[in-house]
Protein backbone atom coordinates (compact mmCIF):
# COMPACT_ATOMS: atom_id res chain seq x y z
CA UNK A 1 0.00 0.00 0.00
CA UNK A 2 1.35 3.43 -0.86
CA UNK A 3 2.01 5.63 2.08
CA UNK A 4 -0.29 8.47 2.93
CA UNK A 5 2.25 11.07 1.87
CA UNK A 6 2.64 9.53 -1.55
CA UNK A 7 -1.11 9.47 -2.13
CA UNK A 8 -1.39 13.04 -0.98
CA UNK A 9 1.33 14.09 -3.39
CA UNK A 10 -0.33 12.31 -6.26
CA UNK A 11 -3.58 14.00 -5.44
CA UNK A 12 -1.88 17.36 -5.30
CA UNK A 13 -0.27 16.72 -8.66
CA UNK A 14 -3.60 15.83 -10.24
CA UNK A 15 -5.18 18.87 -8.68
CA UNK A 16 -2.51 21.12 -10.12
CA UNK A 17 -2.92 19.46 -13.48
CA UNK A 18 -6.61 20.07 -13.59
CA UNK A 19 -6.16 23.61 -12.40
CA UNK A 20 -3.77 24.28 -15.26
CA UNK A 21 -6.25 23.03 -17.81
CA UNK A 22 -7.59 25.31 -20.52
CA UNK A 23 -11.02 23.82 -20.10
CA UNK A 24 -13.12 25.74 -17.62
CA UNK A 25 -15.16 22.66 -16.76
CA UNK A 26 -12.11 20.58 -15.94
CA UNK A 27 -10.76 23.36 -13.78
CA UNK A 28 -13.97 23.50 -11.85
CA UNK A 29 -14.17 19.72 -11.90
CA UNK A 30 -17.87 19.60 -12.53
CA UNK A 31 -19.72 16.36 -13.16
CA UNK A 32 -22.26 17.66 -15.59
CA UNK A 33 -23.22 20.85 -17.35
CA UNK A 34 -26.53 22.29 -16.32
CA UNK A 35 -28.65 23.55 -19.19
CA UNK A 36 -30.22 26.09 -16.85
CA UNK A 37 -26.88 27.76 -16.19
CA UNK A 38 -27.39 30.50 -18.75
CA UNK A 39 -24.48 32.56 -17.49
CA UNK A 40 -21.95 29.88 -18.37
CA UNK A 41 -23.65 28.80 -21.57
CA UNK A 42 -23.83 32.33 -22.88
CA UNK A 43 -20.04 32.45 -22.95
CA UNK A 44 -19.91 29.45 -25.24
CA UNK A 45 -22.01 30.84 -28.09
CA UNK A 46 -21.20 33.49 -30.66
CA UNK A 47 -22.93 36.74 -31.51
CA UNK A 48 -24.92 34.78 -34.03
CA UNK A 49 -25.90 32.16 -31.47
CA UNK A 50 -23.62 29.48 -32.89
CA UNK A 51 -21.82 27.14 -30.53
CA UNK A 52 -18.09 27.82 -30.37
CA UNK A 53 -15.69 25.03 -31.23
CA UNK A 54 -13.26 23.49 -28.79
CA UNK A 55 -10.33 25.39 -30.25
CA UNK A 56 -12.00 28.64 -29.39
CA UNK A 57 -13.07 27.83 -25.86
CA UNK A 58 -10.41 25.32 -24.85
CA UNK A 59 -13.08 22.88 -23.75
CA UNK A 60 -12.24 19.22 -23.57
CA UNK A 61 -14.21 16.88 -25.79
CA UNK A 62 -15.98 15.16 -22.89
CA UNK A 63 -17.43 18.47 -21.82
CA UNK A 64 -17.95 19.79 -25.33
CA UNK A 65 -20.40 16.95 -25.91
CA UNK A 66 -22.24 17.72 -22.69
CA UNK A 67 -22.14 21.40 -23.53
CA UNK A 68 -23.67 20.79 -26.93
CA UNK A 69 -26.63 19.03 -25.35
CA UNK A 70 -27.00 21.63 -22.65
CA UNK A 71 -27.07 24.45 -25.18
CA UNK A 72 -29.59 22.68 -27.33
CA UNK A 73 -31.85 22.15 -24.34
CA UNK A 74 -31.50 25.76 -23.32
CA UNK A 75 -32.37 26.82 -26.84
CA UNK A 76 -35.49 24.71 -26.81
CA UNK A 77 -36.58 26.34 -23.55
CA UNK A 78 -35.91 29.81 -24.98
CA UNK A 79 -33.09 30.56 -22.56
CA UNK A 80 -30.72 30.92 -25.47
CA UNK A 81 -31.55 31.90 -29.02
CA UNK A 82 -31.20 29.66 -32.02
CA UNK A 83 -30.12 32.65 -34.08
CA UNK A 84 -28.64 35.92 -32.94
CA UNK A 85 -28.00 37.09 -29.40
CA UNK B 1 -42.34 -0.78 -12.92
CA UNK B 2 -40.16 1.23 -10.60
CA UNK B 3 -40.42 4.99 -10.38
CA UNK B 4 -37.89 7.42 -11.66
CA UNK B 5 -36.87 10.95 -10.74
CA UNK B 6 -37.60 13.69 -13.24
CA UNK B 7 -36.86 17.35 -13.65
CA UNK B 8 -39.42 19.34 -15.59
CA UNK B 9 -39.46 22.96 -16.64
CA UNK B 10 -42.63 24.63 -17.82
CA UNK B 11 -42.94 27.98 -19.50
CA UNK B 12 -46.18 29.52 -18.32
CA UNK B 13 -48.05 32.29 -20.05
CA UNK B 14 -46.73 35.49 -18.52
CA UNK B 15 -50.01 37.36 -18.15
CA UNK B 16 -51.77 34.48 -16.44
CA UNK B 17 -48.81 33.70 -14.23
CA UNK B 18 -48.28 37.26 -13.00
CA UNK B 19 -51.96 37.68 -12.33
CA UNK B 20 -52.19 34.55 -10.24
CA UNK B 21 -49.15 32.34 -10.07
CA UNK B 22 -50.66 29.87 -7.64
CA UNK B 23 -53.55 29.11 -9.93
CA UNK B 24 -51.44 28.78 -13.05
CA UNK B 25 -48.81 26.62 -11.44
CA UNK B 26 -51.64 24.70 -9.84
CA UNK B 27 -52.74 23.62 -13.29
CA UNK B 28 -49.33 22.04 -13.81
CA UNK B 29 -49.42 20.36 -10.42
CA UNK B 30 -52.84 18.95 -11.15
CA UNK B 31 -51.69 17.38 -14.38
CA UNK B 32 -48.69 15.83 -12.70
CA UNK B 33 -50.66 14.45 -9.80
CA UNK B 34 -53.41 13.19 -12.05
CA UNK B 35 -50.93 10.77 -13.57
CA UNK B 36 -49.52 9.65 -10.28
CA UNK B 37 -46.43 11.83 -10.04
CA UNK B 38 -45.21 12.72 -6.61
CA UNK B 39 -43.93 16.28 -6.68
CA UNK B 40 -40.74 16.60 -4.71
CA UNK B 41 -39.95 20.26 -5.22
CA UNK B 42 -41.33 23.09 -7.21
CA UNK B 43 -40.42 26.71 -7.60
CA UNK B 44 -40.90 29.74 -9.74
CA UNK B 45 -37.59 29.68 -11.50
CA UNK B 46 -37.65 32.95 -13.38
CA UNK B 47 -39.72 35.55 -15.16
CA UNK B 48 -37.90 36.66 -18.22
CA UNK B 49 -37.91 37.69 -21.82
CA UNK B 50 -37.88 34.67 -24.07
CA UNK B 51 -35.00 34.31 -26.51
CA UNK B 52 -37.57 34.08 -29.29
CA UNK B 53 -41.30 34.33 -29.66
CA UNK B 54 -43.35 31.33 -28.60
CA UNK B 55 -47.02 31.25 -29.54
CA UNK B 56 -46.96 34.99 -29.94
CA UNK B 57 -45.58 35.57 -26.47
CA UNK B 58 -42.36 37.43 -25.79
CA UNK B 59 -42.17 37.02 -22.03
CA UNK B 60 -42.66 33.92 -19.94
CA UNK B 61 -42.68 32.67 -16.41
CA UNK B 62 -40.53 29.63 -15.82
CA UNK B 63 -41.77 27.03 -13.41
CA UNK B 64 -39.36 24.31 -12.34
CA UNK B 65 -40.47 21.09 -10.74
CA UNK B 66 -38.82 17.93 -9.57
CA UNK B 67 -41.02 14.90 -9.30
CA UNK B 68 -41.02 11.13 -9.09
CA UNK B 69 -43.18 9.08 -11.40
CA UNK B 70 -43.53 5.88 -13.31
CA UNK B 71 -41.94 6.11 -16.74
CA UNK B 72 -45.21 5.10 -18.38
CA UNK B 73 -46.91 8.19 -17.02
CA UNK B 74 -44.67 10.65 -18.81
CA UNK B 75 -46.32 10.26 -22.20
CA UNK B 76 -49.69 10.99 -20.66
CA UNK B 77 -48.33 14.01 -18.86
CA UNK B 78 -46.88 15.35 -22.10
CA UNK B 79 -50.20 14.88 -23.84
CA UNK B 80 -52.12 16.78 -21.19
CA UNK B 81 -49.60 19.57 -21.05
CA UNK B 82 -49.73 20.08 -24.79
CA UNK B 83 -53.47 20.53 -24.61
CA UNK B 84 -53.14 23.20 -21.94
CA UNK B 85 -53.07 26.69 -23.36
CA UNK B 86 -51.47 28.33 -20.35
CA UNK B 87 -48.34 26.23 -20.74
CA UNK B 88 -46.31 27.48 -23.68
CA UNK B 89 -43.59 24.91 -23.60
CA UNK B 90 -42.27 22.24 -21.33
CA UNK B 91 -39.43 19.80 -21.06
CA UNK B 92 -39.14 16.71 -18.91
CA UNK B 93 -35.72 15.29 -18.20
CA UNK B 94 -35.02 12.01 -16.49
CA UNK B 95 -32.47 12.27 -13.73
CA UNK B 96 -30.01 9.49 -13.05
CA UNK B 97 -29.16 10.76 -9.61
CA UNK B 98 -31.52 11.43 -6.69
CA UNK B 99 -33.26 14.78 -6.80
CA UNK B 100 -31.66 16.22 -3.70
CA UNK B 101 -28.21 15.27 -4.89
CA UNK B 102 -28.87 16.73 -8.31
CA UNK B 103 -29.96 20.07 -6.90
CA UNK B 104 -26.99 20.23 -4.59
CA UNK B 105 -24.57 19.35 -7.36
CA UNK B 106 -25.91 21.81 -9.91
CA UNK B 107 -25.89 24.72 -7.51
CA UNK B 108 -22.37 23.90 -6.34
CA UNK B 109 -21.13 23.54 -9.89
CA UNK B 110 -22.71 26.77 -11.01
CA UNK B 111 -20.90 28.54 -8.20
CA UNK B 112 -17.63 26.83 -9.13
CA UNK B 113 -17.94 27.88 -12.76
CA UNK B 114 -18.82 31.44 -11.79
CA UNK B 115 -15.84 31.60 -9.52
CA UNK B 116 -13.60 30.14 -12.17
CA UNK B 117 -14.70 32.72 -14.71
CA UNK B 118 -14.15 35.49 -12.19
CA UNK B 119 -10.63 34.30 -11.51
CA UNK B 120 -9.72 33.83 -15.13
CA UNK B 121 -11.54 36.66 -16.78
CA UNK B 122 -8.56 39.01 -16.82
CA UNK B 123 -6.94 37.07 -19.61
CA UNK B 124 -4.80 33.97 -19.39
CA UNK B 125 -5.96 30.66 -18.16
CA UNK B 126 -4.47 29.59 -14.84
CA UNK B 127 -0.72 29.93 -14.88
CA UNK B 128 0.96 32.06 -12.28
CA UNK B 129 -2.23 33.29 -10.74
CA UNK B 130 -3.59 29.84 -10.17
CA UNK B 131 -0.33 28.40 -8.97
CA UNK B 132 -0.04 31.07 -6.35
CA UNK B 133 -3.54 30.63 -5.01
CA UNK B 134 -3.76 26.98 -6.02
CA UNK B 135 -3.23 25.49 -2.61
CA UNK B 136 -5.97 27.59 -1.17
CA UNK B 137 -8.63 25.91 -3.27
CA UNK B 138 -9.96 23.35 -0.81
CA UNK B 139 -12.28 20.44 -1.47
CA UNK B 140 -14.97 21.57 -3.84
CA UNK B 141 -17.69 19.34 -2.52
CA UNK B 142 -18.75 18.41 -6.06
CA UNK B 143 -21.56 16.15 -5.01
CA UNK B 144 -20.44 12.74 -6.21
CA UNK B 145 -21.50 11.50 -2.78
CA UNK B 146 -24.82 12.75 -1.50
CA UNK B 147 -23.13 14.20 1.52
CA UNK B 148 -25.56 16.98 2.27
CA UNK B 149 -29.00 16.08 1.03
CA UNK B 150 -31.08 19.17 1.71
CA UNK B 151 -34.64 18.89 2.99
CA UNK B 152 -37.20 18.35 0.32
CA UNK B 153 -40.04 20.19 2.03
CA UNK B 154 -39.76 23.81 1.09
CA UNK B 155 -39.37 24.88 -2.53
CA UNK B 156 -35.73 25.65 -2.91
CA UNK B 157 -34.24 28.58 -4.79
CA UNK B 158 -31.86 27.41 -7.47
CA UNK B 159 -29.26 29.96 -6.43
CA UNK B 160 -25.82 29.04 -5.08
CA UNK B 161 -26.27 27.94 -1.54
CA UNK B 162 -24.41 29.51 1.35
CA UNK B 163 -22.56 26.32 2.23
CA UNK B 164 -21.31 25.86 -1.32
CA UNK B 165 -19.90 29.38 -1.29
CA UNK B 166 -18.25 28.80 2.06
CA UNK B 167 -16.66 25.59 0.79
CA UNK B 168 -15.12 27.00 -2.35
CA UNK B 169 -14.29 30.61 -1.69
CA UNK B 170 -11.26 31.60 0.32
CA UNK B 171 -9.83 34.96 1.33
CA UNK B 172 -6.79 34.47 -0.92
CA UNK B 173 -8.71 34.72 -4.15
CA UNK B 174 -8.61 38.50 -4.15
CA UNK B 175 -5.44 38.17 -6.23
CA UNK B 176 -7.57 38.05 -9.34
CA UNK B 177 -9.10 41.52 -8.79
Amino acid sequence: MASNTKLKNIRKLLKKRTERSKCRFTRARVYDIDWKDVATLQKMISQQGKIYGQKRTGTRSHFQRKLKNAIKRARFMALLPYVGR
Amino acid sequence: MSTRDYEAMFILEHAAATADFEATSGIVDQILEKHGAKIDQKEKWDERKLAYEIKGQRRGTYYLTYFTAEPSAIDNINEDVQLTEAILRHMVIALDVPIAQHIETTSTERELLAEDSRKNSLGGWGGRRDRRAGSARKSEGSGGDAEAAPSADAPKADAPKAEAVAETSTPDQTASE
